[in-house]
């Protein structure tokens, strides 16, 4: 079975690819990039990998790191203007399928990579403050040092409900940071971080009122070699065992005020905010993960001889894995779909893919649509137009600019509970077809099947996401 | 019934007792060998020769009270319980074919490998497909040749039970392990039930006497079908054992996790799943004792087979739901549920061509 090229997986790209012939060519070179480093790179070392966390939890494969650093990976939706990729949400999406058709658990070192980054770029303050961040970050890919990044919400006792504004102030015990002279003092625990392990610098979300964190919320960076950041543990994990989940403890850890990623309340916004543009992406990741079960489960049933015949010559292997790659397809166009909004009701983005500069034309796209208003503070390049634009928005959010949000935030999560629930169906389906066989670790198939259920957990379990979805249609 | 529930206290107790202390070891770490001191546990309560006639030495118990041992076991780890019922329909074709000496011979001069414990397993095609072992007459008796993968129990039983491919229909024998020329792999690597190895045999050139011979051509097809009326009936059983596993861990920790508020078994997201759960496992155990009560309908056995391994797939899967982030790691006792049902759901087939076999044509 042959990998789709750009537009056999995304037909509706024929029609931008029409007006925008680069854009598409772009997607297409990150398409053809990550195959690339996939085959080249991942695919070799995903099973060992799997076994040796197994064995050891505390092993992490830096060599890929460094490998994906050297394609840019680490900076990939960064802006250009800090030396970034200035990729989209959609590119990376596309980057994310390709990795975890060969493994879930290494792309997903680069996805937690990127959402640890995200609140940087989301967040609507002044990027003088997290510039630096952004340079050493870019620097160490360069250099060959890499500065991972982790992305800290989510609390023993708090799985969901710290990502939902009608149930924070419910938690007991949350993070909590206090303010001190010239900053914070940061107390709390965070779960199932996802590189918390091996990151440079963790972005944390803590309440400056235990009382009230839906409206004390704050963002801050905090770097793990800061006195008073533990890693408790490492989890033992099912699947995507190659990045690692850590459990991470803050002790009267200080936070310079100039680590706040916006103003002090500011956070629940910053999560919302983060979480529409990174659901999209987890639906890529299922996508992936389940296309990787398709190619596999086909090439075993082309490959195996049963009874004088070939396997794939039976129609229910034919039937099944016509079926899978139904799946496979529904969840693309999902994340397609989502991330393309993601990025058209972005500014910066939404004006590189229609190719104009005017400011006037910028603004008129952003009162129908626009969300990020970080994006614009950020990456806009003359500081007066961008301050100008951000009070403009800020005092006049239009009926229209709310429907936008709710639906960028919908297709999210429809996009994350369609593509999670494929991949579990279509690696169970591939088990199938391989029968007893298809359990052996060497054929990779289990290891999907292990890795596919992680994506109707993170990111919101599939339950929460179907009732966020309700709240926003 | 009382006879059923003093089985099912028994073995209940012997499951917390010995099986569940011994989990973390043979479940969790690879390297730990086969765990031969439950084994001779569990021999000594009779649960490797369960089914097998009193007048041999075995505890003379039938399909019926096997299935509630099974599922007590199962409710605890499903590895031990399939490396049981493994053993079970491996001597099958014994308690099935042979007569009281042969029987008696056969199981007295077959101790598993390394114990001495009486551990069976059995070497058949997958349900519908032809044997992958040929059988060739030699000196009274038939050379064997060919390779039978994923067989449960390889590498430990002492006894093997065959089905190979004569030319003209199929034979039926009985091997016992360390016969020459029977190659066994080290244990096969895989997704789940990490008690119970299975392993690929090759035969080369393995010679087996006349008297080892349990059925030949027609007789050896019938018999063929009862031992899969064993192999799917117990499979089933051990799937009832997962189901009861599922709902229990999942509704004990929805009735003490909060979020939103109350706790989540009060959320309908979290209540729809346990009830799935639960309409899973009686409709399961109900089909499932039907077929081990009917061991002469095969095709009862498949039916129970495809609902019970189904259901269990589905509620594990669901289970790791309920506990969130936690249910997928393995400090938390479901994610190793949903490889157990998993892998158990592809034994001797999967269900999605299994489910072919229903239709009369």
């Amino acid at each position: 079975m042959r990998e789709p090229s750009l537009l056999e997986a995304y037909p509706a790209l024929e029609l931008i690819r029409r007006s925008h012939p680069r854009f598409v060519e772009r997607l297409a070179r990150v398409q053809e990039d990550a195959r690339d480093f996939a085959r080249r790179y991942v695919a070799p070392i995903a099973l060992e990998v799997d076994a040796r966390v197994a064995r050891e939890p505390t092993y992490f494969p830096w060599e890929i790191v460094h490998r994906g650093a050297e394609r840019g990976y680490l900076t990939f939706n960064l802006p250009r203007m800090v030396g970034g990729g200035g990729q989209t949400t959609l590119a990376t999406s596309i980057l994310m399928e390709e990795l975890c058709a060969q493994c879930a658990g290494i792309a997903n070192i680069f996805g937690a990579h990127a959402l640890g980054l995200a609140p940087l770029l989301v967040g609507g303050y002044d990027m003088q403050k997290y510039y630096r961040f952004l340079q050493e970050t870019v620097r160490g890919e360069r250099e060959g040092q890499p500065v991972l990044w982790a992305f800290a919400i989510t609390e023993p006792g708090a799985g969901s409900d710290i990502e939902d504004a009608d149930e924070v102030n419910r938690i007991e015990g949350i993070t909590h940071a206090r303010r001190v002279a010239g900053g914070y003092r940061l107390n709390g625990r965070k779960v199932f971080i996802s590189n918390g392990s091996v990151a440079r610098y963790v972005t944390v979300y803590a309440a400056l009122d235990r009382a009230d964190p839906r409206r004390t919320m704050v963002g801050l960076v905090v770097p793990s070699d800061a006195p008073g950041f533990t890693v408790a543990r490492v989890e033992h994990k099912m699947g995507q065992r190659a990045c690692p989940a850590a459990e991470l403890v803050f002790e009267d850890l200080f936070v310079p005020e100039e680590y706040r990623m916006g103003a002090e309340g500011a956070g629940m916004a910053q999560l919302e905010a983060v979480l529409s543009a990174s659901r999209g992406p987890v639906g890529a990741i299922a996508t992936g993960i389940a296309r990787g079960a398709l190619e596999r489960a086909w090439a075993y049933a082309a490959d195996k001889v049963v009874d004088g015949h070939r396997l794939i010559e039976e129609q229910w292997v034919q039937i099944a894995l016509a079926e899978m790659a139904t799946q496979v397809h529904a969840a693309r166009q999902a994340y397609f779909a989502a991330t393309l909004l993601v990025d058209l009701t972005n500014p910066i983005l939404s004006r590189a893919i229609v190719g104009r500069t005017d400011v006037g034309g910028l603004v008129e796209r952003l009162i129908g649509a626009v969300v990020d208003l970080g994006l614009v503070r950020a990456l806009t390049t003359q500081p007066a137009v961008s301050s100008a634009i951000t009070a403009y928005l800020t005092e006049r959010e239009t009926p229209a600019v709310r429907r936008s949000r709710a639906l960028r935030s919908a297709l999210a999560s429809a996009a994350k509970v369609l593509g999670s629930d494929a991949a579990m169906a279509v690696t169970a389906r591939a088990l199938e077809i391989a029968g007893a066989d298809g359990t052996r670790r060497e054929l990779g198939l289990e290891k999907q099947f292990r890795d596919a259920k992680l994506t109707q957990i993170y990111e919101g379990t599939n339950q929460i996401n179907r009732l966020n979805l309700f709240k926003r249609l | 019934m009382t006879e059923l529930t003093a089985i099912q206290t028994a073995v209940r107790t012997f499951a917390q007792r010995s099986v569940r202390p011994a989990l973390e070891t043979y479940d969790r770490q690879p390297d730990s060998g086969f765990p031969w001191s439950i084994v001779q546990q569990g021999e000594a309560m009779g649960l490797t020769l369960m089914t097998v006639p009193e007048a041999w030495g075995g505890a003379g118990m039938d399909l019926v009270a096997a299935g509630v041992a099974l599922e007590e076991v199962a409710a605890v780890c499903p590895g031990f319980a399939t490396l049981f019922a493994a053993s079970l329909w491996g001597i099958a074709p014994l308690v099935l074919a042979a007569d009281e000496v042969r029987g008696r011979r056969l199981l007295e001069t077959s101790p598993a490998e390394g114990a001495a414990t009486r551990l069976a397993a059995l070497v058949a095609p997958e349900m519908g497909r032809t044997p992958t072992v040929r059988a060739v007459p030699q000196d009274n008796g038939y050379r064997l040749d060919g390779e039978a993968p994923f067989v449960f129990n390889a590498g430990v039983a002492g006894l093997y039970t065959l089905f190979a491919e004569a030319g003209e229909g199929m034979i039926c024998a009985a091997l016992p392990a360390g016969s020459p020329g029977l190659h066994v792999s080290s244990p096969i690597a895989k997704l789940g039930l990490q008690v119970a190895p299975a392993g690929d045999l090759t035969f080369e050139g393995v010679w087996v006497p006349e008297e080892n011979l349990l059925a030949r051509s027609g007789d050896a097809e019938a018999l063929l079908r009862r031992v899969e009326a064993w192999r799917q009936g117990l499979i089933g059983a051990v799937a009832v054992g997962i189901l009861r596993a599922a709902l229990r861990e999942a509704t004990a920790y929805a009735q003490q996790r909060r979020q939103g508020g109350k706790l989540i078994i009060h959320h309908h997201a979290v209540a729809t799943l346990l009830a799935e759960m639960r309409m899973g496992l009686e409709a399961a155990r109900a089909v499932v004792r039907q077929a081990l009560g009917e061991p002469e309908d095969p095709d009862r056995a498949l039916l129970a087979r495809l609902h019970a391994t189904e259901a269990a797939c589905a509620a594990t899967t669901d289970a790791v739901q309920v506990f969130g982030g936690y249910g997928y790691m393995a400090d938390y006792p479901v994610e190793k549920l949903m490889c157990d049902a998993r892998q158990l759901a592809l034994i001797g087939g999967s269900n999605s061509r299994l489910r072919l076999l229903t239709v009369a044509a």
